[in-house]
């Protein structure tokens, strides 16, 4: 990456139309993809570590703090976990109540009732939001 | 090698940017093992392999003191958003660390400060640093590990 800068309020494409550069400063902040029974981070940008609090209960943390608590993760799991175990149905949310963490994420990955906590074997998640 | 461009003053977001395009991934094999409750199992670290590439390269983190000051921040009851997230930026990026120094620095980043600042003051150890290995083969009865009551902070994990 070049470490020149451009300043531009709109990218324009030659037949596609044009897009203000605040899309993407508002954009995709942070992301993950793991393996919730082995913790092997398969991939991922922004993000220092991740803990593994127990079955399906997980918490990354971002390189980069978010600039508030106001932003807007998105996640989801696979179904199987690493027996091979079909959990259809499965969910996932984010723990903490009402009140995000502008440094890290508690994530937790359920059965289809939301009653049992356990692992996936691929767990992903992003997140936008304004930066710190 | 790769030389890390002079990065005092760049967005860190925009060093994160380089350092995915320039920087191989490093998989680190530590675990950092750490009880912040009584009530709850044993959790579990595992640094970012990318993150771990910029600990390695040097002259993109900012200090871990930078975080610290940002979480005092974030826990005034008046806190609506940050202000001073320019010392993430403007703060002298720290020099290249070695893998254990880097596992040192993600303790004081991503571990409460409540488990690292006297994790050996206890009857046991509440925090140790382990590899991979060493943790058990399998997830069975995840949520009822504990650190061992016979283990030594200071014994060597490997």
């Amino acid at each position: 990456m070049a470490l020149g800068k451009i300043k531009a309020d709109t990218l324009e494409h030659s037949t596609a139309g044009s897009l203000d550069t605040s899309y993407v400063v508002n954009g995709t902040k942070w992301r993950i993809n793991w393996n919730g029974s082995t913790n092997v981070i398969n991939g991922s940008f922004n993000n220092s570590s991740l803990t593994d609090n127990g079955n399906g209960d997980f918490t990354p943390a971002y390189t980069n703090t978010m600039a508030d608590k106001a932003y807007s993760p998105t996640g989801q799991a696979h179904m199987f976990n690493d027996a091979g175990t079909n959990n259809s149905g499965t969910k996932v949310m984010r723990q903490g109540g009402e009140s995000l963490l502008a440094s890290s994420l508690r994530i937790a990955v359920t059965n289809s009732s939301w009653a049992t906590l356990g692992d996936r074997v691929s767990i992903s998640w992003t997140l936008a939001g304004d930066l710190a | 090698m790769i030389n890390t461009p002079e990065f005092q003053g760049t967005h860190l977001w925009d060093r994160l940017c380089w350092a995915k395009e320039n920087l191989e991934g490093h998989q680190s094999d530590y675990r950092v093992v750490y009880e912040d409750s009584v009530d709850e199992c044993a959790k579990i670290l595992v640094p970012d392999p990318n993150w771990m590439a910029c600990a390695l390269q040097g002259g993109i983190l900012p200090p871990v003191e930078v975080y610290w000051l940002l979480a005092q921040d974030e826990a005034q009851p008046d806190f609506k958003k940050h202000t001073r997230g320019y010392l993430l930026h403007n703060s002298k990026p720290i020099e290249a660390m070695t893998e254990e120094q880097a596992i040192e620095y993600l303790i004081m980043k991503d571990v409460p400060q409540s488990v690292w600042r006297d994790y050996d003051s206890g009857n046991k150890p509440k925090m140790v640093i382990c590899r991979k290995e060493q943790l058990p083969g399998t997830r069975e009865w995840r949520n009822a590990w504990k650190i061992s009551e016979d283990i030594k902070a200071t014994e060597q994990a490997a």
